[in-house]
């Protein structure tokens, strides 16, 4: 394995600078993360209004027969449909938004990388690309900041993205030890494009927030994949 | 009854939004337009090269291509198609650019119903007047006019 390759570069003398590229580039993941919730929570009104109006023009047609019953029932499922969906989708975003809140508390791995999965899955599914988790039960609370955890692992996915089409897929998994958690992000292609740094913050100083975090990440040359490893103890 | 056919409005629904497709779609239905759909851009574009629909309502953000593009093969492959972007996400960018494509509109989700079917009925009529119009100065042996009419040049 080797450390410290790709997007993974070292601080140095331009340090203030890489400061600078990594607050731009966390306040870019907030966005994105904030843009992909709005969109779907703007998806879900729309289709509870157009459900609405659709009983609304039933009504305005007087008798109803048993088609329009079926559809007005089939308008309130929709609605139903619609409003877990925004629960859930809310609920998700809450936990993220806690995660920023009380970044010095014990962060549950599986949970923070699951919340982001969550909160990514209309920008994979616009690319056609599926993601695989594989969460051993094992994996408990570390000390860790869980922005941190899912800027890193967002920037890991987002890496292989460049290189994934339609059929694609991206697979996470977690794994436990005594001294350490591992999180393995893997791209599974079909075609035979080259595997290449870079990512969507190309010059990103990603290593020293994963020394913050207590950890170190890695990957195989020539292989789409990516391991972070953060010690129990820090 | 005879000699009063009701104009057949065409019109395809293009949204990755199942729920949103089949609920807008009954509700066009029930203003009387002949209504499809598909769930993505591809679909679109497999869809206008067996069939032709008079406008298409269409989204943006969708798996697979972007709306953007979708408007661009759409207008590349048949222009008369008359095209609104109907979004929850559109920027100013994004306007401009399905405007500058030949775009007929661009309306936010969650868009009035009543707007939209006037949209819908705008841009079918500028269709149907840029054919008769085009057909008239054919008719008279103007082709370059013509042609000129049906590609909205100046």
């Amino acid at each position: 394995m080797t450390e410290n390759a790709g997007i993974f570069l070292t601080g140095g003398p331009m340090e203030a600078n890489n400061d600078r590229l990594l607050c731009a580039a966390k306040v870019s993941f907030v966005g994105m993360i904030l843009e992909s919730f709005s969109h779907e929570l703007k998806n879900h009104l729309s289709v509870i209004r157009e459900s609405n109006g659709l009983m609304h023009d039933i009504m305005g047609v007087g008798k109803m027969d048993k088609e329009h019953v079926g559809q007005c029932r089939e308008a309130m499922r929709s609605v139903d449909r619609q409003i877990d969906k925004s629960v859930s989708l809310i609920s998700f975003f809450d936990d993220f938004s806690r995660g920023m809140k009380f970044a010095g508390e014990p962060c549950g791995i599986n949970e923070a990388i699951d919340i982001l999965l969550l909160l990514l899955h209309r920008r994979m599914s616009q690319r056609k690309v599926t993601i695989e988790k594989s969460f051993s039960n094992k994996v408990r609370t570390i000390p860790c900041n869980p922005i941190d955890l899912q800027f890193v692992v967002f920037c890991c996915i987002e890496e292989f993205m460049r290189m994934l089409g339609q059929g694609d897929s991206i697979i996470v998994k977690t794994m436990s030890s005594e001294e350490e958690v591992t999180i393995t992000i893997m791209a599974k292609s079909h075609s035979t494009r080259p595997v290449e740094g870079g990512g969507i913050f190309p010059t990103l100083p990603l290593q020293r927030i994963v020394e913050d975090m207590g950890a170190t990440l890695s990957r195989h040359p020539g292989h789409p994949e990516i391991e972070l490893r953060i010690r129990r103890q820090t | 009854m005879f000699g009063k056919k009701k104009k057949d409005i065409k019109v395809l629904l293009v949204d990755d939004e199942v729920d949103f497709v089949n609920t807008l779609g009954q509700r066009l239905k029930m203003r009387e337009l002949i209504v499809d759909a598909v769930y993505d851009g591809e679909q679109a574009l497999s869809y206008i090269k067996k069939t032709e629909p008079d406008v298409i309502v269409l989204d943006l953000k969708m798996p697979g291509l972007y709306g953007i593009e979708v408007l661009r093969e759409i207008k590349k492959f048949n222009r008369h198609i008359q095209v609104i972007v109907l979004t929850g996400h559109g920027t100013e960018k994004d306007e401009e650019d399905a405007r500058k494509l030949g775009g007929f509109d661009f309306l936010r989700k969650p868009a009035d119903i009543d707007l939209l079917v006037a949209k819908i009925k705008e841009a079918y009529s500028e269709k149907i007047e840029r054919a008769l119009t085009a057909a008239a100065y054919a008719e008279e042996g103007d082709i370059d006019t013509a042609r000129k009419i049906i590609k909205k040049e100046e």
